[in-house]
Protein backbone atom coordinates (compact mmCIF):
# COMPACT_ATOMS: atom_id res chain seq x y z
CA UNK A 1 0.00 0.00 0.00
CA UNK A 2 1.74 3.57 -0.92
CA UNK A 3 0.85 6.45 -2.93
CA UNK A 4 2.63 5.30 -6.15
CA UNK A 5 0.43 2.50 -6.20
CA UNK A 6 -2.36 4.60 -6.02
CA UNK A 7 -1.38 6.68 -8.92
CA UNK A 8 -0.87 3.21 -10.90
CA UNK A 9 -4.68 2.21 -9.94
CA UNK A 10 -6.38 5.50 -11.13
CA UNK A 11 -3.90 6.06 -14.22
CA UNK A 12 -5.06 2.70 -15.18
CA UNK A 13 -8.72 3.04 -14.65
CA UNK A 14 -8.08 6.29 -16.69
CA UNK A 15 -6.99 5.14 -19.55
CA UNK A 16 -9.15 1.96 -19.57
CA UNK A 17 -12.31 4.79 -19.29
CA UNK A 18 -10.80 6.33 -21.91
CA UNK A 19 -10.01 3.97 -24.08
CA UNK A 20 -13.52 3.12 -24.26
CA UNK A 21 -14.94 5.99 -24.37
CA UNK A 22 -13.00 6.58 -27.39
CA UNK A 23 -14.10 3.15 -28.71
CA UNK A 24 -17.99 3.89 -28.31
CA UNK A 25 -17.46 7.21 -29.59
CA UNK A 26 -15.92 6.18 -32.36
CA UNK A 27 -17.74 6.71 -36.85
CA UNK A 28 -14.97 4.35 -37.83
CA UNK A 29 -15.43 0.87 -36.88
CA UNK A 30 -11.92 -0.42 -37.75
CA UNK A 31 -10.85 2.01 -35.11
CA UNK A 32 -13.24 1.35 -32.52
CA UNK A 33 -11.93 -2.70 -33.03
CA UNK A 34 -8.67 -1.56 -32.47
CA UNK A 35 -9.52 0.61 -29.34
CA UNK A 36 -11.01 -2.37 -28.03
CA UNK A 37 -8.32 -4.14 -28.51
CA UNK A 38 -6.35 -2.33 -26.50
CA UNK A 39 -9.15 -2.17 -24.23
CA UNK A 40 -8.90 -5.41 -23.54
CA UNK A 41 -4.66 -5.84 -23.36
CA UNK A 42 -5.16 -2.71 -20.52
CA UNK A 43 -7.61 -4.81 -18.72
CA UNK A 44 -5.11 -7.63 -18.64
CA UNK A 45 -2.94 -5.34 -16.62
CA UNK A 46 -5.75 -4.52 -13.98
CA UNK A 47 -6.22 -8.15 -13.57
CA UNK A 48 -2.34 -8.54 -12.70
CA UNK A 49 -2.67 -5.17 -10.39
CA UNK A 50 -6.16 -7.15 -8.47
CA UNK A 51 -4.00 -10.57 -7.90
CA UNK A 52 -5.59 -13.04 -10.64
CA UNK A 53 -2.98 -13.93 -12.68
CA UNK A 54 -5.52 -16.37 -14.41
CA UNK A 55 -7.84 -13.88 -15.64
CA UNK A 56 -5.12 -11.38 -16.74
CA UNK A 57 -3.81 -14.84 -19.17
CA UNK A 58 -7.01 -15.45 -20.26
CA UNK A 59 -8.39 -11.52 -20.74
CA UNK A 60 -4.79 -11.08 -23.01
CA UNK A 61 -5.15 -14.22 -25.05
CA UNK A 62 -9.35 -14.83 -25.43
CA UNK A 63 -10.61 -11.03 -24.67
CA UNK A 64 -8.32 -9.34 -26.81
CA UNK A 65 -7.04 -11.57 -28.79
CA UNK A 66 -9.37 -13.90 -30.12
CA UNK A 67 -12.20 -11.48 -29.90
CA UNK A 68 -9.65 -8.96 -31.73
CA UNK A 69 -9.38 -11.36 -34.18
CA UNK A 70 -13.10 -12.33 -34.28
CA UNK A 71 -13.47 -8.60 -35.01
CA UNK A 72 -11.20 -8.02 -37.34
CA UNK A 73 -13.19 -10.71 -39.78
CA UNK A 74 -16.37 -9.89 -38.78
CA UNK A 75 -15.32 -6.16 -40.37
CA UNK A 76 -14.14 -7.52 -43.71
CA UNK A 77 -17.18 -10.20 -44.37
CA UNK A 78 -19.33 -6.88 -43.74
CA UNK A 79 -17.39 -5.27 -46.01
CA UNK A 80 -16.93 -7.70 -48.88
CA UNK A 81 -20.84 -8.25 -48.34
CA UNK A 82 -22.38 -4.76 -48.38
CA UNK A 83 -19.93 -3.42 -51.35
CA UNK A 84 -20.89 -6.94 -53.12
CA UNK A 85 -24.56 -5.51 -52.94
CA UNK A 86 -23.84 -2.08 -53.59
CA UNK A 87 -22.24 -3.46 -57.36
CA UNK A 88 -25.24 -5.37 -58.09
CA UNK A 89 -26.95 -2.42 -58.26
CA UNK A 90 -26.78 -0.05 -61.01
CA UNK A 91 -28.14 2.60 -59.90
CA UNK A 92 -25.65 3.50 -57.44
CA UNK A 93 -22.33 4.32 -56.71
CA UNK A 94 -19.49 3.30 -56.25
CA UNK A 95 -19.32 -0.06 -57.91
CA UNK A 96 -15.30 -0.92 -57.06
CA UNK A 97 -15.68 -3.12 -54.01
CA UNK A 98 -11.95 -2.22 -52.71
CA UNK A 99 -12.59 1.58 -53.14
CA UNK A 100 -12.67 3.78 -49.71
CA UNK A 101 -16.79 4.41 -50.86
CA UNK A 102 -17.36 1.10 -50.67
CA UNK A 103 -15.21 0.47 -47.02
CA UNK A 104 -16.72 3.71 -45.98
CA UNK A 105 -20.66 2.67 -45.96
CA UNK A 106 -19.97 -1.00 -44.56
CA UNK A 107 -17.61 0.14 -41.32
CA UNK A 108 -19.13 3.38 -40.78
CA UNK A 109 -21.37 4.71 -38.33
CA UNK A 110 -23.25 7.87 -38.45
CA UNK A 111 -22.88 9.74 -35.29
CA UNK A 112 -25.80 9.36 -33.21
CA UNK A 113 -28.48 12.21 -33.23
CA UNK A 114 -28.34 14.71 -30.54
CA UNK A 115 -31.55 14.30 -29.11
CA UNK A 116 -30.99 10.56 -27.67
CA UNK A 117 -28.23 12.67 -25.50
CA UNK A 118 -29.90 13.64 -22.91
CA UNK A 119 -32.17 10.90 -22.05
CA UNK A 120 -29.22 7.79 -22.47
CA UNK A 121 -26.77 10.21 -20.43
CA UNK A 122 -29.37 10.28 -17.48
CA UNK A 123 -30.24 6.58 -17.76
CA UNK A 124 -26.42 5.25 -17.68
CA UNK A 125 -25.79 8.19 -15.27
CA UNK A 126 -28.72 6.83 -12.99
CA UNK A 127 -27.55 3.19 -13.15
CA UNK A 128 -23.85 3.69 -13.12
CA UNK A 129 -24.21 6.08 -9.65
CA UNK A 130 -26.94 3.46 -7.90
CA UNK A 131 -23.87 1.19 -8.69
CA UNK A 132 -20.95 3.17 -7.32
CA UNK A 133 -23.23 3.88 -3.70
CA UNK A 134 -23.84 -0.15 -3.36
CA UNK A 135 -20.67 -0.92 -4.38
CA UNK A 136 -19.09 1.55 -1.75
CA UNK A 137 -21.01 0.60 1.27
CA UNK A 138 -20.88 -3.31 1.25
CA UNK A 139 -19.02 -4.83 3.85
CA UNK A 140 -15.80 -6.42 3.73
CA UNK A 141 -15.84 -10.13 3.21
CA UNK A 142 -13.40 -12.80 3.24
CA UNK A 143 -15.35 -14.53 0.33
CA UNK A 144 -15.21 -17.62 0.01
CA UNK A 145 -11.57 -17.95 0.29
CA UNK A 146 -11.30 -19.51 3.86
CA UNK A 147 -13.84 -22.67 2.77
CA UNK A 148 -11.70 -23.27 -0.33
CA UNK A 149 -8.38 -23.05 1.78
CA UNK A 150 -9.69 -25.63 4.01
CA UNK A 151 -10.64 -28.12 1.90
CA UNK A 152 -7.56 -27.50 -0.72
CA UNK A 153 -6.08 -31.07 0.09
CA UNK A 154 -9.67 -32.96 -1.02
CA UNK A 155 -10.01 -31.16 -4.43
CA UNK A 156 -6.27 -33.35 -6.17
CA UNK A 157 -4.75 -30.13 -7.40
CA UNK A 158 -2.93 -27.61 -5.47
CA UNK A 159 -3.78 -24.25 -7.59
CA UNK A 160 -6.90 -23.13 -6.02
CA UNK A 161 -8.53 -21.63 -9.57
CA UNK A 162 -8.28 -25.23 -10.83
CA UNK A 163 -9.72 -26.52 -7.73
CA UNK A 164 -13.00 -24.36 -7.60
CA UNK A 165 -13.12 -24.79 -11.59
CA UNK A 166 -12.57 -28.62 -11.94
CA UNK A 167 -13.88 -29.79 -8.55
CA UNK A 168 -16.02 -27.75 -6.33
CA UNK A 169 -18.09 -25.86 -8.86
CA UNK A 170 -17.23 -28.18 -12.03
CA UNK A 171 -21.07 -27.91 -12.03
CA UNK A 172 -20.25 -23.99 -13.67
CA UNK A 173 -17.56 -25.34 -15.88
CA UNK A 174 -19.43 -28.59 -17.17
CA UNK A 175 -22.10 -26.42 -18.39
CA UNK A 176 -19.88 -23.47 -19.62
CA UNK A 177 -18.57 -25.86 -21.74
CA UNK A 178 -21.65 -27.09 -23.06
CA UNK A 179 -22.71 -23.05 -23.72
CA UNK A 180 -19.15 -22.62 -26.03
CA UNK A 181 -20.81 -25.84 -27.83
CA UNK A 182 -23.88 -24.35 -28.63
CA UNK A 183 -22.82 -21.31 -29.40
CA UNK A 184 -20.95 -22.90 -32.33
CA UNK A 185 -23.68 -24.80 -32.93
CA UNK A 186 -25.53 -21.41 -33.30
CA UNK A 187 -22.89 -20.27 -35.76
CA UNK A 188 -23.15 -23.20 -37.91
CA UNK A 189 -26.63 -23.21 -38.23
CA UNK A 190 -26.69 -20.36 -39.55
CA UNK A 191 -24.94 -21.44 -42.81
CA UNK A 192 -22.23 -22.70 -44.76
CA UNK A 193 -18.78 -20.84 -44.06
CA UNK A 194 -17.53 -18.46 -46.85
CA UNK A 195 -13.93 -18.27 -47.63
CA UNK A 196 -11.91 -15.85 -45.23
CA UNK A 197 -11.89 -12.71 -47.20
CA UNK A 198 -8.95 -11.40 -46.34
CA UNK A 199 -5.56 -12.94 -47.48
CA UNK A 200 -1.84 -11.87 -46.52
CA UNK A 201 0.29 -11.30 -49.47
CA UNK A 202 2.40 -14.07 -50.79
CA UNK A 203 5.94 -13.91 -49.57
CA UNK A 204 8.60 -16.21 -47.57
CA UNK A 205 8.13 -13.85 -44.41
CA UNK A 206 4.83 -15.75 -43.30
CA UNK A 207 5.64 -19.31 -43.58
CA UNK A 208 8.71 -19.03 -42.16
CA UNK A 209 7.15 -17.05 -39.40
CA UNK A 210 4.94 -19.25 -38.94
CA UNK A 211 6.86 -22.25 -38.72
CA UNK A 212 8.55 -20.97 -35.92
CA UNK A 213 5.53 -19.63 -34.04
CA UNK A 214 3.35 -22.48 -34.42
CA UNK A 215 5.37 -24.62 -32.52
CA UNK A 216 5.95 -21.93 -30.19
CA UNK A 217 2.25 -21.32 -29.76
CA UNK A 218 1.60 -25.60 -29.07
CA UNK A 219 4.78 -26.06 -26.48
CA UNK A 220 3.14 -23.20 -24.49
CA UNK A 221 -0.50 -23.98 -24.66
CA UNK A 222 0.49 -28.02 -23.09
CA UNK A 223 2.77 -25.74 -20.82
CA UNK A 224 -0.02 -23.28 -19.43
CA UNK A 225 -2.70 -26.76 -19.45
CA UNK A 226 -0.17 -28.71 -17.32
CA UNK A 227 0.95 -25.79 -14.87
CA UNK A 228 -2.77 -25.21 -14.50
CA UNK A 229 -2.88 -28.03 -11.56
CA UNK A 230 -0.47 -25.58 -9.34
CA UNK A 231 0.16 -22.23 -10.74
CA UNK A 232 -1.74 -20.24 -12.81
CA UNK A 233 -2.71 -21.69 -15.99
CA UNK A 234 -5.62 -24.41 -16.72
CA UNK A 235 -7.93 -25.50 -19.67
CA UNK A 236 -9.20 -22.08 -20.71
CA UNK A 237 -5.92 -19.97 -21.18
CA UNK A 238 -4.01 -23.35 -22.96
CA UNK A 239 -7.06 -23.51 -25.28
CA UNK A 240 -6.91 -19.86 -26.17
CA UNK A 241 -3.55 -19.92 -26.88
CA UNK A 242 -3.70 -23.49 -28.94
CA UNK A 243 -7.35 -21.83 -30.80
CA UNK A 244 -4.80 -18.62 -31.63
CA UNK A 245 -2.47 -20.72 -33.31
CA UNK A 246 -5.36 -22.40 -35.35
CA UNK A 247 -6.49 -19.44 -36.37
CA UNK A 248 -2.94 -17.97 -37.46
CA UNK A 249 -2.54 -21.77 -39.67
CA UNK A 250 -6.17 -20.97 -41.26
CA UNK A 251 -5.49 -17.25 -41.97
CA UNK A 252 -1.99 -17.89 -44.27
CA UNK A 253 -2.86 -21.67 -45.70
CA UNK A 254 -6.76 -21.66 -46.32
CA UNK A 255 -6.27 -23.11 -49.75
CA UNK A 256 -3.39 -25.48 -48.91
CA UNK A 257 -4.48 -26.79 -45.95
CA UNK A 258 -7.31 -29.98 -46.22
CA UNK A 259 -10.01 -29.61 -44.02
CA UNK A 260 -10.19 -32.31 -41.37
CA UNK A 261 -12.91 -35.32 -41.96
CA UNK A 262 -16.50 -33.93 -40.11
CA UNK A 263 -16.68 -36.98 -37.90
CA UNK A 264 -13.33 -36.17 -36.83
CA UNK A 265 -13.96 -32.85 -36.15
CA UNK A 266 -17.31 -32.97 -34.79
CA UNK A 267 -15.40 -35.71 -32.07
CA UNK A 268 -13.28 -33.35 -30.90
CA UNK A 269 -15.17 -30.23 -30.52
CA UNK A 270 -17.57 -32.51 -28.17
CA UNK A 271 -14.67 -34.20 -26.43
CA UNK A 272 -14.63 -31.67 -23.48
CA UNK A 273 -18.30 -31.68 -22.89
CA UNK A 274 -18.52 -35.47 -23.50
CA UNK A 275 -15.94 -36.56 -21.39
CA UNK A 276 -17.18 -34.11 -18.52
CA UNK A 277 -20.91 -35.48 -18.83
CA UNK A 278 -19.81 -38.93 -18.67
CA UNK A 279 -17.03 -38.61 -15.67
CA UNK A 280 -20.21 -36.90 -14.12
CA UNK A 281 -22.40 -39.56 -14.61
CA UNK A 282 -20.12 -42.55 -13.55
CA UNK A 283 -19.77 -40.30 -10.46
CA UNK A 284 -23.49 -40.19 -9.81
CA UNK A 285 -23.66 -44.29 -10.65
CA UNK A 286 -20.89 -45.27 -8.08
CA UNK A 287 -22.21 -43.09 -5.52
CA UNK A 288 -20.08 -40.01 -4.87
CA UNK A 289 -22.89 -37.92 -6.87
CA UNK A 290 -23.30 -35.77 -10.26
CA UNK A 291 -19.66 -34.53 -10.98
CA UNK A 292 -17.80 -35.99 -7.98
CA UNK A 293 -14.56 -38.53 -8.38
CA UNK A 294 -14.36 -41.15 -6.93
CA UNK A 295 -11.51 -40.89 -3.95
CA UNK A 296 -7.69 -41.30 -5.56
CA UNK A 297 -9.09 -40.54 -8.65
CA UNK A 298 -9.58 -36.74 -8.82
CA UNK A 299 -6.14 -35.88 -9.90
CA UNK A 300 -6.31 -38.15 -13.14
CA UNK A 301 -9.61 -37.30 -14.31
CA UNK A 302 -8.82 -33.40 -13.68
CA UNK A 303 -6.00 -33.61 -16.02
CA UNK A 304 -7.98 -36.10 -18.65
CA UNK A 305 -11.27 -33.46 -18.46
CA UNK A 306 -9.10 -30.79 -18.75
CA UNK A 307 -6.91 -32.24 -21.94
CA UNK A 308 -9.96 -32.97 -23.53
CA UNK A 309 -11.12 -29.14 -23.09
CA UNK A 310 -8.51 -27.54 -23.97
CA UNK A 311 -8.67 -29.42 -27.04
CA UNK A 312 -12.42 -28.76 -27.66
CA UNK A 313 -11.68 -25.01 -26.72
CA UNK A 314 -9.10 -24.36 -29.19
CA UNK A 315 -11.14 -26.18 -31.95
CA UNK A 316 -14.40 -24.58 -30.98
CA UNK A 317 -12.50 -21.06 -31.24
CA UNK A 318 -11.05 -21.59 -34.50
CA UNK A 319 -14.40 -23.07 -35.66
CA UNK A 320 -16.21 -20.09 -34.65
CA UNK A 321 -12.96 -17.65 -36.39
CA UNK A 322 -14.46 -19.78 -39.99
CA UNK A 323 -17.92 -19.48 -38.65
CA UNK A 324 -20.18 -21.98 -40.73
CA UNK A 325 -19.93 -25.25 -41.00
CA UNK A 326 -16.81 -26.65 -42.88
CA UNK A 327 -17.11 -26.79 -46.83
CA UNK A 328 -17.95 -30.64 -48.62
CA UNK A 329 -20.06 -30.97 -45.62
CA UNK A 330 -23.55 -32.03 -46.62
CA UNK A 331 -25.09 -33.14 -43.69
CA UNK A 332 -28.10 -31.82 -42.29
CA UNK B 1 -1.63 11.50 3.47
CA UNK B 2 -1.94 7.72 4.63
CA UNK B 3 -5.53 8.11 5.37
CA UNK B 4 -6.09 8.74 1.42
CA UNK B 5 -4.08 6.49 0.32
CA UNK B 6 -6.01 3.45 2.47
CA UNK B 7 -9.51 4.96 1.58
CA UNK B 8 -8.32 4.52 -2.49
CA UNK B 9 -7.37 0.29 -1.40
CA UNK B 10 -8.13 -1.08 -4.97
CA UNK B 11 -10.74 -2.77 -3.29
CA UNK B 12 -12.85 0.37 -3.71
CA UNK B 13 -11.14 2.12 -6.53
CA UNK B 14 -11.69 -1.24 -8.86
CA UNK B 15 -15.49 -1.97 -8.39
CA UNK B 16 -15.64 1.93 -8.98
CA UNK B 17 -14.29 1.28 -12.31
CA UNK B 18 -15.89 -1.63 -13.08
CA UNK B 19 -19.31 0.35 -12.36
CA UNK B 20 -18.21 3.45 -14.47
CA UNK B 21 -17.05 1.36 -17.22
CA UNK B 22 -20.64 -0.60 -16.90
CA UNK B 23 -22.90 2.90 -17.31
CA UNK B 24 -20.13 3.86 -20.32
CA UNK B 25 -21.09 0.69 -21.98
CA UNK B 26 -24.70 0.93 -21.71
CA UNK B 27 -24.80 4.96 -22.85
CA UNK B 28 -22.93 3.42 -26.33
CA UNK B 29 -24.88 0.63 -26.59
CA UNK B 30 -28.19 2.88 -26.23
CA UNK B 31 -26.66 5.58 -28.56
CA UNK B 32 -25.15 3.93 -31.43
CA UNK B 33 -26.45 2.06 -34.25
CA UNK B 34 -23.94 -0.42 -36.03
CA UNK B 35 -24.71 -3.79 -34.49
CA UNK B 36 -21.13 -3.92 -33.79
CA UNK B 37 -20.30 -0.89 -32.13
CA UNK B 38 -23.27 -2.05 -29.87
CA UNK B 39 -21.41 -5.55 -29.62
CA UNK B 40 -18.46 -3.86 -28.53
CA UNK B 41 -20.53 -1.72 -25.79
CA UNK B 42 -21.85 -4.96 -24.50
CA UNK B 43 -18.58 -6.49 -24.26
CA UNK B 44 -16.94 -3.41 -22.56
CA UNK B 45 -20.11 -3.80 -20.27
CA UNK B 46 -19.29 -7.00 -19.41
CA UNK B 47 -15.63 -6.14 -18.28
CA UNK B 48 -17.28 -3.80 -16.08
CA UNK B 49 -19.17 -6.45 -14.13
CA UNK B 50 -15.71 -8.86 -14.60
CA UNK B 51 -14.36 -5.69 -12.83
CA UNK B 52 -16.74 -5.24 -9.93
CA UNK B 53 -16.27 -8.59 -9.39
CA UNK B 54 -12.92 -9.10 -9.08
CA UNK B 55 -12.77 -6.10 -7.54
CA UNK B 56 -14.81 -6.95 -4.28
CA UNK B 57 -12.58 -10.23 -4.65
CA UNK B 58 -9.25 -8.26 -3.60
CA UNK B 59 -10.83 -6.78 -0.57
CA UNK B 60 -9.78 -7.51 2.80
CA UNK B 61 -6.57 -9.44 4.09
CA UNK B 62 -5.16 -12.01 2.79
CA UNK B 63 -5.48 -14.05 -0.66
CA UNK B 64 -8.18 -12.90 -3.09
CA UNK B 65 -11.74 -15.05 -3.48
CA UNK B 66 -11.00 -18.14 -5.68
CA UNK B 67 -14.45 -18.43 -6.51
CA UNK B 68 -15.32 -14.91 -8.03
CA UNK B 69 -11.98 -15.84 -9.59
CA UNK B 70 -12.64 -18.78 -11.28
CA UNK B 71 -16.45 -17.16 -12.05
CA UNK B 72 -14.63 -14.48 -14.03
CA UNK B 73 -12.58 -17.15 -16.14
CA UNK B 74 -15.59 -19.03 -16.73
CA UNK B 75 -17.54 -15.29 -17.68
CA UNK B 76 -15.14 -14.51 -20.37
CA UNK B 77 -15.21 -17.96 -22.43
CA UNK B 78 -18.75 -17.03 -22.03
CA UNK B 79 -18.70 -13.76 -23.52
CA UNK B 80 -16.38 -14.71 -26.50
CA UNK B 81 -18.90 -17.96 -27.40
CA UNK B 82 -21.48 -15.39 -26.81
CA UNK B 83 -19.94 -12.50 -28.79
CA UNK B 84 -18.60 -15.26 -31.92
CA UNK B 85 -22.45 -15.92 -32.16
CA UNK B 86 -23.90 -12.54 -32.37
CA UNK B 87 -21.07 -11.66 -35.16
CA UNK B 88 -22.35 -14.55 -36.72
CA UNK B 89 -25.95 -13.33 -36.87
CA UNK B 90 -24.60 -9.73 -37.97
CA UNK B 91 -23.12 -11.41 -40.62
CA UNK B 92 -26.27 -13.51 -42.15
CA UNK B 93 -28.22 -9.78 -41.18
CA UNK B 94 -25.96 -7.79 -43.43
CA UNK B 95 -26.46 -10.93 -46.38
CA UNK B 96 -30.09 -10.59 -45.87
CA UNK B 97 -30.42 -6.65 -45.81
CA UNK B 98 -27.63 -5.38 -47.06
CA UNK B 99 -26.01 -3.37 -44.33
CA UNK B 100 -25.36 -4.06 -40.40
CA UNK B 101 -27.27 -0.73 -38.71
CA UNK B 102 -30.66 -0.52 -37.08
CA UNK B 103 -31.66 2.56 -37.45
CA UNK B 104 -34.37 4.18 -34.88
CA UNK B 105 -37.82 4.84 -35.19
CA UNK B 106 -39.86 4.85 -38.23
CA UNK B 107 -38.36 6.44 -41.48
CA UNK B 108 -38.79 10.16 -42.79
CA UNK B 109 -41.20 10.64 -44.80
CA UNK B 110 -39.15 11.64 -47.98
CA UNK B 111 -36.34 9.08 -46.41
CA UNK B 112 -36.35 5.71 -49.45
CA UNK B 113 -37.64 2.75 -47.79
CA UNK B 114 -34.62 0.32 -49.02
CA UNK B 115 -32.36 -0.18 -46.81
CA UNK B 116 -28.96 1.14 -48.26
CA UNK B 117 -30.91 3.68 -49.61
CA UNK B 118 -32.05 4.63 -45.83
CA UNK B 119 -28.67 4.62 -44.51
CA UNK B 120 -26.83 6.60 -47.19
CA UNK B 121 -30.19 9.32 -46.40
CA UNK B 122 -29.00 8.79 -42.71
CA UNK B 123 -25.13 9.00 -43.34
CA UNK B 124 -25.89 12.24 -46.05
CA UNK B 125 -26.44 14.45 -42.70
CA UNK B 126 -22.20 14.80 -41.63
CA UNK B 127 -19.80 13.79 -44.66
CA UNK B 128 -18.15 10.96 -43.26
CA UNK B 129 -13.69 10.98 -43.16
CA UNK B 130 -12.01 9.32 -45.69
CA UNK B 131 -11.23 5.79 -44.85
CA UNK B 132 -8.97 3.82 -46.02
CA UNK B 133 -9.83 -0.28 -46.78
CA UNK B 134 -8.47 -2.26 -44.39
CA UNK B 135 -7.13 -5.05 -46.53
CA UNK B 136 -7.36 -5.50 -50.24
CA UNK B 137 -9.55 -8.21 -51.12
CA UNK B 138 -10.11 -9.45 -54.90
CA UNK B 139 -12.63 -11.87 -54.07
CA UNK B 140 -16.12 -11.83 -53.40
CA UNK B 141 -18.78 -14.07 -53.16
Amino acid sequence: MNLLLVVFDLALLAGLIGVAWRCLASTDLFRAVVLFITFGLLLALAWVRLEAPDIALAEAAIGAGITGALLLVTLERLRVIIAGRRSDRPDTVPPDPSGPGAALQALHDPPPEPRTRLPALTFALVVGSLLVTTLWHQPDAAGLEPVVDAHMDASGVDHPITAVLLNFRAYDTFLELAIVLVALLGAWSLGRHDRIPARPAPGPILPGTLRLLVPVAVVTGVYVLWAGSHQPGGAFQAGAILGAAGILLVLSRPRRMPPPPGTLLRLGLGAGVGLFLASGVYGLLAGHGFLGYPPGWDYPLIILIEVAATLSIALTLVALFIAGRPEGDDRP
Amino acid sequence: MSGLVETLAPGLLYPTGGAILFALGLYGLIRRHHLVLRILALNIMGSGVFMVLLGIAARGEGPPDPVAQALTLTGIVVAVSATAFALALVVRLARLTGNAIILPGPPDDDAPVDDISRLEHHAHTEAPEHIEPTARSGERR
